[in-house]
């Protein structure tokens, strides 16, 4: 079955339906967890719940606010004539969503079903706002995605720093028919340019 | 109230033991005090086996894997090897260790009722005695002065010395057992030999003891203190270290696996169920021979401890699939899993993978999860339940010849079938006997007979790996691993569990052949064993199957479309990809053996011709013939399949015809 249109798959559960014959364009979002994931809807106490959305929460925040922090600082000069610096810095995070999801449930009266909010943050994530946005040209997205998952690439790496891993991530991919790389670049560098994700390499 | 002489006190306590008294404690623990001693061999009937002493429905599934004893041991390797062939050289049993077991009304005391310590002053000078429950036993040190022993207890605020090598142990044989703990098969070892007339063989043996109570445990004295929970604890780890294991027993006492957790809490939970002839009896757990571990050797059982367990550590608890994530649910405890940040996060748990800091956590996930779902999927098939009521109607049928007096029955229902055990030798022949005909009986049983193929590894394994592969699919809906386990076996009756249809019939299932079957033998390798997981999942293809799951899954109406959907793609997708391997195994075998294979005449001549060749034309007619057969072979498979699902043919996905959906090496 040929893949048309793009299509998002949960790692690492759904690694071996990622085509082995196409190549494209694909992008790493994060994969907000389940209710049942979260011990929700599993009997789970509400303290534990809360503690396990909290710090979720946080990575997630860590990891979108990597990128933020990377890029260039110019004058105002012409083009020709302006001096550029590539800065990169960790960010200090003032708030975290941790204190906020807690601040929120310290003030509602009736407290605030967890169900509730988990609706408005996977409503938010459903956005899924690229972390990392790589090509695959003379490769099958089956072969590209392999090597993330397995660790051949430095994905891995990053998820870890921010406390997250494979299972917290989803891949989209869209498969594209293309002569030859530099296309297939070109849309790299175009949709980077609009989302700055976290971890390409661009 | 008269106040009896203390001469006449003393008499309860008919047994007495002399030796080397002890005391062994930790900063921490609780207090054990012990007696080291010896027993001649005339009075072995002191000792008892936790075999003779533990009540069957008073103990855990730990405790009766410890306390089984394998009499094909005592007999061959500490009888007839070891006491028996002594000429010419040394031969020693290590002490055995042995609690004092106290006894209420037939059943085993929780805590001593009272303790008290006294000093007696006599003619051989003071004695420092502490008596339990009055008249259960008593302690007897005799005492002396600080500067000629290192032994001393506290009495009354005041430091009093005693002999350490003189003490004596004094039990009311009422009210205490010897139970040994570590040296079961060595105490049974004994105790046959003197049956079978070779007490003068081992007459002058001193058998070494180690009598070790806990003193602590006193219901008076607010401590938290078992009996029961000591001696259990104690039971488990002695009898853990003791001796190479094999078998099942590899699974039943390994610490760091999840699959020997599952098999454990499984165990468990079937010898809860079914009353004093459990669940537990369809599920083989104390085969020591490896060889026999992996198949299910009584006509009576379901499964076995080793086939589950290997079925989850090597395609379950893996590093693919996430599976150890999603079914042990692990994201609702990832935060209590990363206690120790060096420890694997949540996503990297797996068989080999985990600290023993989270072991805990798993084990309740998988009490959570797991263990359920594998109840599920091993009692919910009919052709399981068919297995359990067969042993049923035996067990009555036994009772009735118990009833009737006839000798060896009760020996055999009590002695071998209530100690999970085969008879053996050992046995008298008449128990023998009574064992050959319940499994006769058993054998003789159609209904039994037509469900032996879902009672073998192979079909076991498959079960497990389809219920993972199937809760993988539809694990973003919320669903529990427990409700697909469900819908799963419920899924599986119209066309998998039914004997009727012959799903997996040798010659009416056609697409069987070479892969899982070699004409009636049944093929076990990797491939016949995925063959059989695609062939499970196959099922959703079929409508009344998937309107069967979905009734008994109960998913929120929002998702019940979309999963119906996806599970009727997969089923189909699943056809293709059984039918691709049919295909394989097809070519490889016409490949080899095409001379054995009912071919026309016609073709038989055409490849004789072509045999040989050398030349690449020739070669390459050979070759194409062989697929032309194979494709008519595949087509005519999936003729069979798709009637036996009651799909069209075109509608089972490619696979068969070339490669899977996406090109990859599918693995379920």
């Amino acid at each position: 079955m040929e893949q048309k249109c793009f299509k998002k798959f949960d790692l690492p559960f759904e690694l071996e339906q990622l085509s082995s014959t196409q190549g494209g364009i694909y992008f790493f979002s994060v994969r907000f967890p389940t209710d049942y994931e979260l011990g929700i809807t599993t009997r789970v106490d509400s303290e534990t719940v809360l503690k396990n959305l909290a710090g979720r929460l946080n990575n997630y925040a860590r990891a979108y606010a990597y990128s933020e922090l990377r890029g260039v600082l110019h004058d105002g000069k012409a083009e020709h004539m302006r001096t550029c610096l590539e800065i990169s810095g960790q960010l200090e995070v003032c708030t975290k969503p941790s204190e906020l999801l807690e601040s929120l449930l310290a003030v509602s009266k009736p407290p605030i079903p967890l169900a509730e909010i988990t609706r408005v943050l996977r409503f938010a994530f459903s956005a899924d706002k690229p972390l990392y946005i790589g090509i695959c040209f003379d490769q099958s997205f089956y072969d590209r995605i392999s090597q993330h998952v397995n660790g051949n690439t430095g994905l891995l790496g990053f998820l870890k720093e921010c406390q997250m891993s494979i299972v917290d991530v989803s891949v989209n991919c869209l498969p594209l028919d293309v002569a030859d790389r530099k296309h297939l670049r070109c849309y790299e560098k175009l949709t980077q340019s609009i989302f700055r994700p976290a971890f390409s390499l661009s | 109230m008269a106040i009896l002489p203390q001469s006449k006190q003393q008499q309860v306590f008919d047994k007495q033991l002399d030796g080397v008294f002890g005391h062994f404690k930790t900063k921490q623990s609780f207090a054990l005090n012990y007696l080291l001693t010896s027993i001649k061999t005339n009075r072995l009937e002191w000792l008892e086996t936790a075999s003779d002493v533990l009540d069957i429905r008073t103990i855990n599934f730990a405790e009766i894997v410890q306390r089984d004893i394998d009499y094909v041991r005592v007999q061959s390797e500490i009888i007839d090897k070891y006491l028996q062939k002594g000429a010419g050289r040394v031969v020693f049993f290590p002490p055995l260790m042995v609690t004092l077991f106290g006894i209420d009304g037939g059943k085993p005391i929780d805590n001593y009722t009272t303790v008290e310590p006294t000093i007696e002053t006599g003619p051989g000078g003071d004695k420092y005695l502490v008596r339990y429950d009055k008249s259960r036993f008593e302690f007897e040190l005799p005492l002396t002065k600080g500067d000629e022993t290192l032994h001393s207890i506290q009495h009354d605020g005041q430091t009093r010395y005693y002999y350490h090598y003189a003490a004596t142990l004094r039990y009311n044989s009422e009210k205490v057992r010897l139970v040994v703990l570590d040296g079961q098969h060595r105490l049974t070892a004994l105790k046959k030999l003197i049956e079978k007339g070779g007490q003068d063989v081992i007459s002058e043996i001193d058998l070494p003891l180690c009598v070790f109570f806990a003193p602590g445990a006193v219901k008076a004295g607010g401590t938290q203190e078992s009996l029961l929970k000591d001696m259990r604890e104690l039971f488990v780890t002695i009898n853990k270290e003791a001796k190479e294991v094999s078998g099942h027993f590899i699974w039943l006492l390994k610490d760091k696996s999840l699959a020997a957790m599952c098999v454990r809490q499984l165990g468990d939970a079937w010898k809860e169920r079914g009353g004093d002839f459990s669940y537990l009896h369809q599920l083989e757990w104390n085969q020591r021979d490896a060889s026999k571990a992996r198949q299910a050797q009584k006509a009576y059982s379901i499964t076995t401890v080793s086939i589950i367990a290997e079925a989850l550590e090597n395609h379950i608890f893996t590093e693919k699939k996430g599976y150890t994530y999603t079914l042990l649910n692990l994201g609702e405890v990832q935060e209590a899993l990363q206690a120790n940040q060096n420890a694997p996060i949540a996503s990297e748990i797996n068989e080999a993978r985990f600290d023993l800091d989270q072991a805990e956590i798993l084990q309740q996930q998988i009490a959570k999860y797991v263990t359920p779902s594998l109840d599920i999927l091993f009692t919910g098939p009919s052709v399981y339940k068919v297995v359990r009521q067969a042993f049923e109607k035996a067990l009555s049928l036994l009772d009735k010849e118990v009833k009737d007096g006839i000798t060896g029955y009760a020996q055999f229902r009590s002695d071998v079938l209530g100690k999970f055990r085969s008879a053996n030798q050992l046995d008298q022949e008449k128990v023998q006997d009574a064992e050959e005909e319940f499994t006769n009986k058993l054998k003789a049983n159609e209904e039994l007979g037509e469900v032996s193929f879902y009672r073998r590894n192979v079909f076991h394994q498959a079960l497990i790996r389809a219920w993972a592969e199937v809760y993988n699919l539809v694990r973003a809906y919320g669903l529990s691993p427990q409700s697909v386990a469900t819908a799963l076996v419920t899924g599986l009756e119209p066309v998998c569990f039914n004997p009727k249809k012959k799903f997996f019939h040798p010659y009416d299932a056609y697409y069987s052949q070479r892969v899982f079957f070699k004409v009636e033998k049944i093929i076990v390798n990797e491939k016949s064993k995925t063959s059989l997981v695609w062939l499970l999942m196959a099922n959703l293809a079929n409508r009344k199957a998937l309107d069967e799951f979905m009734k008994a899954l109960s998913a929120p109406a929002e998702v019940a479309s979309a999963v119906q959907k996806k599970l009727k793609e997969t089923g189909l997708k699943a056809a293709g990809e059984y039918l691709k391997i049919f295909r394989e195994r097809q070519l490889d075998w016409l490949e080899a053996e095409w001379k054995f294979a009912e071919l026309t005449d016609a073709d038989q001549e055409y490849l004789s011709a072509r045999e040989e060749a050398t030349d690449e034309a020739r070669i390459k007619e050979f070759r194409e013939k062989i697929e032309e057969i194979v494709g008519k072979r595949v087509t005519k498979a999936k003729d069979v399949l798709a009637n036996m699902l009651e799909v069209a043919p075109a509608d089972i996905a490619p696979g068969a015809a070339g490669p899977a959906a996406n090109g990859n090496s599918v693995e379920p």
